[in-house]
């Protein structure tokens, strides 16, 4: 065989580099939708058909492109976003590659039309399979419309891999929503083929674009966060604690407009909720970050998906403050609708089954956020006091350890009235109706309390008669040269055996802690796959758990009322009063006004 | 099958035999308890796989046989029945138990699926007494593992060398160590007898009489009176205790050991119910004495026990657990410590007593 290193053609370099960037009919549409938007289109429309292969249409009111430059905008890495890498530092636009035209032109039957508002008639070229047919002059409206038909059809093992119709568009239409949640400036209309699937109003309001991609009831259920420090901007809406979701799809996050996926960002978000939920469930969130492009690189993935930021680790800290503070700010008490969401607004009718694109029908969508309906979400039993509520965004500027004061208020204007079935206390403010599990409250103090504890105490170590020998790997050693101190701290005693074995000569002596050994593996495997290394307490917090489960008071256990006074005022005290532990909630409401619609009055 | 007995026959018979029974469900007729007639006397047999008990009942018997029993309704109707002639007679799996003019039927499994509880083929037999083969499972069982992920720690090892006979367990906090002598023994055995099975021969020894040993490589069978257990070995290797166990000391005391126990129970009030439970004990020893200062946000608590001193003056803290293990099983009226610093492996040891060991390693603070 003659195996001579020569160049590859064109061509091939470009399907190669098509491979990368066009791996499915939802990178088609990010990368072109992306284009409309650095093209600062106000209103794009997307038509699928055949889940994405059959037929992909952006059609969008932005600058356009001159006739001249249409024929550059295929070749690979023409682009008009930057100059040289130099540019990326301050980097604007979503794309800069010059990659994504070249490489859908070479896989699919290209065409692009476009009218800049110089030109008084528009131009359209066609290309197929990387190779250019036509260009002609034609009529259109100022912008830009891309046509991508038959996506794939000269790369056959490519479309193999592609999963059902249902599922491609489910992909692109879930990219869409997110890219439409990063701009509610801009108007997104998706059909497929015909039927009206996604409709944003593009008038600049987050909470509305909440509402048209993931619907009026979540938009509801959803809590402002604001905040700004230096540089860095956080703003956007995350869920209550009850509302969640099993999987981390809720959660979008948007770095300077650009949608990314982030390990770093989800662990912060997670870590956020912690103890407000469930593990393994995850909150909804739509969050936009604005901060200055240098201070993280999007060139480590090629379709601009993940990001590496410059501190990682200082980063995600401040995302978690920022949640959990706007979390304990909205004091999440679960409340009780006696009347089963009858009193809500009307939901419109799923917008999926009409196909009139008619903007007055889209004005119904978001009608429960005018002024008169937000008051009447609040009187459904959000805790208002003395108007504290807050609805808009920008309400806490910066971010301040939240130590719950408003909720001490709140706790200490509470008496207790009975018990009720030995497990719910029930108690009041006269304003409402609050039901408190004793147990889940008993279990917050306690671990409030062990976690103190935890932290002002020295551990101290029993030493061990026969050491554990623990093998490590490279990385887990240098792991362990890191944190020897805090390992030390803890109470492990480790001591060097011989090439990459360690002696565990001492372990933190724990009441009922079994397997200490076990432990420190687990603090080191922490390390090793959370890109936030876990504090020592954090290692321990299962322990912890189990001893503050198991001291608190049970169900079915009588309390005196001055108990449950006590119980209730030192629940108040607690760092974050309204869930266990475990996640979950502590404290219910039903509001006066609840009881009297119940009554008639 | 069919016999006569009577229901106390019927309920030693299961209460011997019952805690061998297994509780998982996987293999269904371990949670039976077979009968068997041999040389007029009913066998009782239970077994787990791990443990297997047997215990004989004489009894009438009719008719030989064999029967499984579901074990939880066979021992909670032997307990029910009144007191008369009870016969049990067995058509194939199916066991009627007939007592006054009524009787009771059970569906029993096929005895052929029973596991053979075979005794251990073996020559190696050694002879102790009963109630100083208790005592030595006493000194030295509460200082077994009882987490899983090390099994050697979670048994104990029996040692025989000669004329010595040794009990040693460990959970690699503390160890404790007894020996007895076996005059004229010539025979050797060293292996890890599970926790269980040796609170079992505890639970079922009687104080007089003689425990006989038998033992082979894979497995031990312990005869007394009319009960057999057989266990299986654990496997691993057992630390080699002999050269853990200083042979020199730097302080060496002699304490009261009612006094030592009272003061540490005290001390560790305090210590225990705290938040974090992790009840230390730290002695400061000086001029014979031991000082106890202690505080936590419960209060405060300050002893001093008068001791003979031998040598440095030191400092040491225990998890208090530890030093009440000891200070339960030891009856001397002193009790020995060998110390050899704030960090060393410290030994405690009843007075004029050579046969019982317990050393606990400190806690570093």
């Amino acid at each position: 065989m003659n195996q001579k290193i020569k160049l590859l053609d064109q061509h091939s370099i470009n399907q190669i580099a098509a491979g990368e960037v066009v791996e499915r009919p939802l990178s088609v549409v990010k990368e072109l939708i992306e284009n409309s938007l650095d093209a600062a289109a106000k209103k794009i429309d997307i038509r699928v058909e055949g889940g994405g292969t059959s037929l992909i249409t952006v059609k969008d009111d932005g600058y356009g492109i001159a006739p001249d430059d249409l024929r550059l905008a295929i070749l690979p890495h023409a682009t008009s976003k930057i100059n040289s890498i130099f540019d990326l530092d301050n980097l604007e636009s979503l794309g800069f590659r010059g990659e994504a035209l070249p490489s859908i032109a070479s896989v699919s039957k290209l065409s692009i039309l476009s009218r800049t508002s110089k030109e008084v008639a528009g131009y359209e070229i066609k290309v197929e399979g990387g190779v250019f047919i036509s260009g002609t002059e034609t009529g259109s409206p100022y912008g830009t419309t891309v046509t991508v038909k038959d996506l794939f059809f000269n790369t056959p093992a490519r479309r193999k891999f592609l999963r059902s119709n249902s599922t491609e568009f489910g992909l692109v239409s879930d990219m869409i929503s997110r890219l439409a949640l990063a701009r509610p400036d801009v108007s997104f209309n998706l059909r497929h083929p015909d039927n009206l699937v996604l409709n944003t109003p593009g008038k600049g309001n987050l909470l509305e674009t909440i509402a048209a991609i993931l619907g009026n009831n979540t938009a509801r259920q959803m809590v402002p966060v604001s905040y700004q420090n230096g540089d860095l901007k956080v703003n956007g809406y995350i869920s209550k604690p009850d509302l969640v979701r099993s999987s981390i799809n809720g959660v979008t996050f948007l770095v300077n407009g650009r949608v990314i996926r982030s390990q770093l960002l989800n662990q912060a978000l997670k870590e956020g909720y912690h103890t407000l939920v469930h593990s393994g469930t995850y909150p909804i969130s739509v969050l936009t970050i604005t901060m200055p492009p240098s201070n993280y690189d999007v060139n480590v993935h090629p379709a601009k998906l993940e990001i590496k930021f410059k501190n990682e680790k200082e980063m995600a800290e401040r995302i978690t403050n920022i949640i959990r503070s706007a979390l304990l700010a909205d004091k999440p008490i679960r409340n009780i609708s006696l009347t089963s969401k009858g009193n809500l607004p009307p939901i419109p009718k799923d917008i999926k089954t009409s196909s009139n694109n008619d903007w007055s029908q889209i004005k119904i969508l978001y009608k429960p956020f005018t002024q008169s309906n937000k008051k009447q979400n609040i009187t459904l039993g959000r805790v208002n006091k003395q108007g504290e509520t807050i609805a808009e965004p920008n309400a806490i500027s910066s971010y301040t350890e939240p130590v719950g004061q408003r909720s001490t208020v709140l706790f200490q204007e509470l008496r207790a009235l009975g018990q009720l079935f030995n497990t719910y206390i029930i108690s009041t403010d006269e304003k409402s109706l609050y039901f408190i599990d004793q147990h889940a409250a008993h279990e917050r103090i306690r671990y409030d309390k062990l976690n103190q504890q935890l932290k002002q105490n020295k551990m101290s170590s029993q030493l061990l008669l026969v050491p554990e020998t623990v093998e490590l790997t490279i990385q887990e050693e240098n792991i362990l040269f890191e944190y020897f101190a805090k390992l030390h701290e803890m109470g492990f005693i480790i001591e060097h055996f011989g090439d990459r074995s360690y002696f565990l000569r001492g372990v933190p002596i724990l009441h009922n802690l079994e397997n200490p050994g076990k432990l420190f593996r687990m603090f080191l495997d922490g390390i090793l796959t959370n890109p936030i290394p876990p504090t020592p307490e954090k290692i321990l917090e299962e322990w912890i758990f189990m001893l503050a489960c198991r001291s608190a008071i049970k169900s079915n256990e009588r309390l005196s009322i001055q108990e449950m006074d006590e119980l209730i005022q030192k629940l108040g005290n607690c760092h974050n009063p309204f869930s266990c532990p475990h996640g979950r909630p502590t404290i219910i409401e039903i509001p006066k006004q609840e009881l009297d619609k119940r009554f008639d009055r | 099958m069919k016999i006569l007995c009577k229901k106390e026959d019927l309920i030693t018979g299961v209460n011997t035999v019952q805690r061998a029974v297994s509780s998982k469900n996987t293999h269904p007729i371990l949670q039976g308890i077979r009968l068997r007639t041999e040389d007029s006397n009913l066998w009782f047999e239970a077994t787990d796989l791990e443990i297997g008990i047997r215990c004989k009942v004489p009894v009438n018997i009719l008719e030989e046989g064999e029967v499984v029993l579901p074990a939880r309704l066979f021992s909670e109707i032997t307990r029910k029945l009144p007191d008369t002639e009870i016969k049990i007679e067995s058509v194939d799996n199916n066991i009627n138990i007939f007592y006054d003019n009524s009787d009771f039927a059970i569906n029993g499994y096929d005895p052929e699926e029973y596991p053979e509880i075979a005794e251990t083929s073996s020559t190696d037999e050694i002879e102790i007494p009963a109630d100083l083969f208790k005592n030595m499972i006493r000194q030295t069982i509460f200082a077994c593992a009882l987490e899983e992920t090390r099994p050697v720690f979670t048994g104990i090892l029996l040692e025989i060398e000669q004329e010595n006979i040794s009990l040693v367990s460990t959970d690699t906090h503390r160890l404790a160590c007894s020996n007895a002598l076996i005059a004229g023994n010539d025979k050797e055995f060293r292996g890890i007898i599970p926790s269980k099975t040796m609170q079992e021969i505890s639970r079922l020894l009687n104080d007089d009489g003689i425990l006989n040993i038998k033992c082979n490589n894979s497995k031990v069978t312990f005869n007394f009176d009319t009960v057999q257990i057989l266990t299986r070995l654990i496997e691993g290797q057992f630390p080699s205790y002999k050269q853990i166990v200083p042979q020199s000391c730097n302080t060496k005391l002699h304490v009261n050991s009612r006094k030592l126990m009272d003061t540490v129970e005290r001390a560790s009030l305090l210590s225990k119910d705290n938040y974090l439970k992790t009840n230390t004990v730290r002695f400061n020893i000086e001029n014979s004495q031991i000082n106890i200062n202690q505080y936590s946000e419960l209060g405060k608590i300050s002893e001093q026990i008068d001791v003979d001193q031998d040598g440095e003056d030191v400092a040491i803290s225990f998890n208090a657990k530890y030093i009440l293990d000891i200070l339960k099983v030891v009856e001397t009226e002193n009790i020995i410590m060998e110390t050899s610093g704030s960090f060393s492996p410290c030994i405690f040891r009843p007075e004029n007593n050579d046969d019982y060991l317990c050393l606990v390693l400190p806690l570093r603070n």
